[in-house]
């Protein structure tokens, strides 16, 4: 990584990786992204369905 | 599953006269944010709006913002009833369509340096890394500030 503005660190590998790649196929690479953010919130609302799992905020967990 | 490039591909092959804008623009221009939806410049005639009905007669466009009215967009806005921006979300992801993009302007200020991508085998106006940039720099959230960062060092790689 690398200090870009101040404070802001960016992985400059994927932008230069993206960089060289025709625009319809930085579309194509953003919706499997995309579909794998979509898959992972589908299974953490599943997964907050389970009591065990629940998250606890601070006035539940002095109950 | 939601997939903006099927929503795109809907808006390019009905021939819709909008510039692609904010987060999804930024993808074709480089950028490794991940967005969930797609924001397009356009103008909200009732031409326009019935054009975009047609285009999404199967894909059940609902107006989002509202939690306690969100009508499908074949029933409001009502001819002649005029609106700035729409949020809807549709079977195939949430598109954003704004008139106006601050600090840029109205869709011709955005066209003035839009450029032309090949995309699906279709043509599509995307707003300019420029304009993207004035665009970032305006605003405030963390995100749009990584955002920012990405597509000014594109810009830096370009030879021009």
């Amino acid at each position: 990584m690398q200090n870009n503005d101040a404070n802001m660190q960016l992985d400059l590998s994927v932008l230069d990786y993206n960089f060289e790649l025709e625009p319809e196929q930085r579309l194509i690479n953003h919706q499997r992204s995309f579909e794998l953010l979509q898959e992972l919130q589908r299974a953490r609302e599943e997964l907050q369905l389970n009591e065990e799992f629940k998250l606890t905020t601070e006035s539940t967990s002095r109950e | 599953m939601k997939n903006l490039n099927s929503l795109l591909k809907v808006l390019l092959e009905n021939k819709i006269d909008f510039v692609l804008i904010g987060g999804y623009a930024a993808i074709l221009h480089g950028a490794s944010q991940v967005t969930q939806d797609l924001d397009i410049c356009a103008l909200l005639t009732d031409e326009n709006i019935n054009k975009l009905r047609q285009a999404f007669k199967d894909y059940h466009p609902i107006h989002r913002m509202n939690p306690s009215f969100k009508p499908s967009l074949n029933d409001y806005p009502k001819p002649g009833q005029k609106l700035e921006n729409m949020y809807l979300a549709t079977d195939i992801g949430v598109l954003d369509i704004l008139e106006n993009v601050k600090p840029i302007g109205d869709l011709n200020c955005v066209k003035a340096k839009a450029i032309r991508v090949k995309l699906f085998g279709y043509d599509c106006q995307v707003i300019s890394l420029d304009d993207l940039i004035e665009i970032k720099k305006s605003m405030p959230r963390a995100k749009d500030k990584t955002t920012l960062a990405e597509l000014k060092h594109l810009k830096s790689k370009l030879k021009t």
